[in-house]
């Protein structure tokens, strides 16, 4: 069932304008109809009543002598006049005299005269009109006459009316199909440019001007719109390509004086470590880890911030054998947890393989990584949903708490205290930024049975 | 003197040449280090050498971002220079842009290293120009 409101626009003005002019025309039908019955009705009672008086005066000698075979004469006079059923004349007594029966319909006549004047019966017309001589009353004329030739009219009415109303909508249709056109262009062009601007995300689109109107003013601010949202747009990916920059040179720069602080450190060690006390040693520990771990920590930023540096390639990947490749990277630490890892087949997605990779090796480690007590069990799987290719990474480790969802995925965040868990927090911020660079959505779900499954959304490669 | 294989380290930082040459230094490779500080004072170093010490030269462990000239512009040069056209040459830096690499290879370097973040893992890798002091 389509509802009004989901009509396009042409559609519903269209329908707007028919509308209205099928209710004006009928009204204006209606009422003519109304006004046709009356007039017909009233000239049928003048006639009756003509003829009635014609009859009567004509009628009055031989009423008076009790001729009835001239009364009889002068009522076939009626005969011209099809729609009369019949006529009858009463005595002065109010006893029928001669009656006249036409040839169209029963005549039914009333066996006394009624009061003088007429009224409408379902059937017909029936009049009655005194005879009169000299003032004083002779008798009764009374004339039925049949409705059929004004049901006629009424459906003959009827029948222009429909025509009428049917051409009257056909031309209706065309000319609003042609008139509401400058009306409806303007808006239909502004839905198709909001509609373009939302689906491809494409801020230089601007709306076809038409008109000084209130249509116009309307694709005026939305141009408005479109051309601030743009600026704001290029200031961001500006400012945002600056922050990227300013991350990458600070963490390769950041590199060489940490490489110096940690070699040194590990050379005095060396060369003076045997003359610690258990104190110091203490110290030169902390100062070494903590050097070491920034090296670390520098070394993953600036992994995170080298993604898509070198540009982002676009093309089928063969999902299975990504994931056999980050598996390869992995075997080591697959061998040393002693894990099971178990592979569905996976659709092709449309991407940069090398990210790819990256990005499943960074949730198999995760889930490696934070075991339970069980020797690990990684479960590869993915489904198509829409255009979209879902893969989802589940382990039976350690858990998430729901809780902590909205931190997990941000930069340096851990959620362990340090020295629980190898890792600087950078794992799963990398592969957000993969998976957002590749316009998906990456997210987790507990995994039924305890543990932890990790799902990202690609977009599925053509078949070829 | 000696017939000592020298290994030229050409690298702004002194702590880095220092670290260089202290892990050389351990891996018990017979061998003499020489030091320049940038690529201009590398050019002195070797114009100034003496045939003797030309022939002992077997490798130069070259950094690339120096001031006054670099790496890639003394790899360059070195390259032009018959007597060393030859002269095997390993870059060792903290850079890590593959393109960098592609280039300093495409110049004429023999190898890239990336220069290890720490002593024990330098020392490992500067076992490495073994191979190189051959004759």
């Amino acid at each position: 069932m389509i509802r009004l409101d989901d009509l396009p626009i042409r559609r519903r003005l269209t329908l707007v304008i028919l509308a209205t002019c099928s209710v004006v025309l009928l009204v204006a039908i209606v009422l003519l109809a109304i006004f046709e019955i009356v007039d017909y009705r009233r000239s049928l009672v003048r006639d009756a009543f003509v003829w009635a008086d014609l009859i009567g005066t004509n009628s009055q000698a031989a009423l008076a002598f009790g001729d009835k075979d001239a009364v009889v004469t002068l009522l076939k006079a009626l005969r011209a006049e099809e729609s009369v059923e019949g006529a009858r004349v009463y005595d002065a007594a109010g006893e029928p005299f001669a009656d006249y029966v036409g040839a169209a319909s029963p005549f039914t006549p009333s066996p006394r005269p009624e009061a003088d004047g007429h009224r409408f019966s379902r059937s017909g017309l029936e009049v009655f009109s005194p005879v009169t001589l000299d003032d004083k009353r002779i008798g009764t004329i009374a004339i039925q006459v049949d409705l059929g030739g004004m049901y006629q009219r009424v459906w003959l009415f009827s029948g222009v009316s429909i025509a009428v109303v049917l051409v009257s909508l056909l031309l209706g249709f065309v000319l609003s199909t042609h008139l509401q056109r400058p009306i409806s262009a303007p808006i239909v062009a502004l839905a198709d440019a909001a509609r373009t601007v939302a689906e491809r995300r494409d801020y230089t689109i601007r709306a076809p001007a038409l008109g000084r109107n209130e249509i116009g003013v309307l694709t005026d601010a939305f141009n408005h719109m479109l051309v601030t949202i743009e600026a704001r747009a290029a200031e961001l990916q500006r400012s945002n390509q600056e922050l990227e920059q300013f991350a990458y040179v600070a963490a390769h720069d950041l590199q060489e004086p940490v490489r110096m602080i940690s070699s040194y450190l590990q050379l005095l060690e060396r060369r003076v470590g045997t003359h610690f006390d258990e104190r110091s040693r203490q110290y030169f520990a902390y100062a070494s880890n903590g050097a070491d771990r920034m090296g670390e920590m520098i070394r993953s930023l600036l992994d995170y911030s080298r993604i898509g540096r070198d540009g982002d390639r676009r093309e089928p990947v063969d999902t299975d054998k990504a994931v056999g490749a980050a598996l390869e990277n992995l075997h080591l630490e697959v061998q040393r947890s002693g894990a099971t890892v178990s592979r569905r087949p996976l659709p092709r997605v449309v991407g940069d393989e090398t990210q790819i990779v990256r990005l499943l090796q960074n949730l198999v480690s995760n889930a490696l990584k934070f075991r339970g007590t069980a020797p690990p069990h990684v479960t590869i799987s993915g489904r198509r949903v829409g255009g979209s290719v879902e893969i989802a990474v589940a382990d039976n480790g350690i858990g998430i708490n729901p809780q902590d969802g909205s931190k997990l995925f941000a930069l340096f965040q851990r959620l362990h205290r340090v020295g629980a868990y190898p890792g600087t927090g950078i794992g799963l911020a990398s592969c957000k930024k993969i998976v957002e660079r590749h316009g998906g959505r990456i997210w987790f779900e507990p995994n039924q049975g305890g543990g932890t499954v990790f799902l990202f959304t690609l977009s599925e490669a053509p078949d070829v | 003197m000696s017939d000592r294989p020298l290994v030229l380290i050409v690298d702004d930082n002194p702590g880095d040449v220092d670290l260089i040459s202290l892990a050389l230094e351990d891996t018990a490779i017979p061998l003499e280090v020489v030091c320049a500080y940038d690529g201009k004072e590398a050019v002195r170093v070797l114009e100034a050498m003496s045939p003797v010490d030309r022939r002992r030269c077997r490798l130069v462990l070259l950094d690339l971002n120096m001031p006054r000239m670099s790496g890639r512009d003394f790899l360059a040069w070195l390259r032009q220079q018959a007597a060393f056209k030859h002269l095997p040459v390993i870059i060792l830096t903290s850079s890590t842009l593959p393109a960098e690499k592609a280039e300093c290879l495409a110049l004429g370097a023999n190898d890239y290293w990336f220069k290890e973040p720490k002593y024990d893992l330098l020392q490992r890798q500067v076992v490495g120009v073994r191979r190189y002091l051959v004759a």
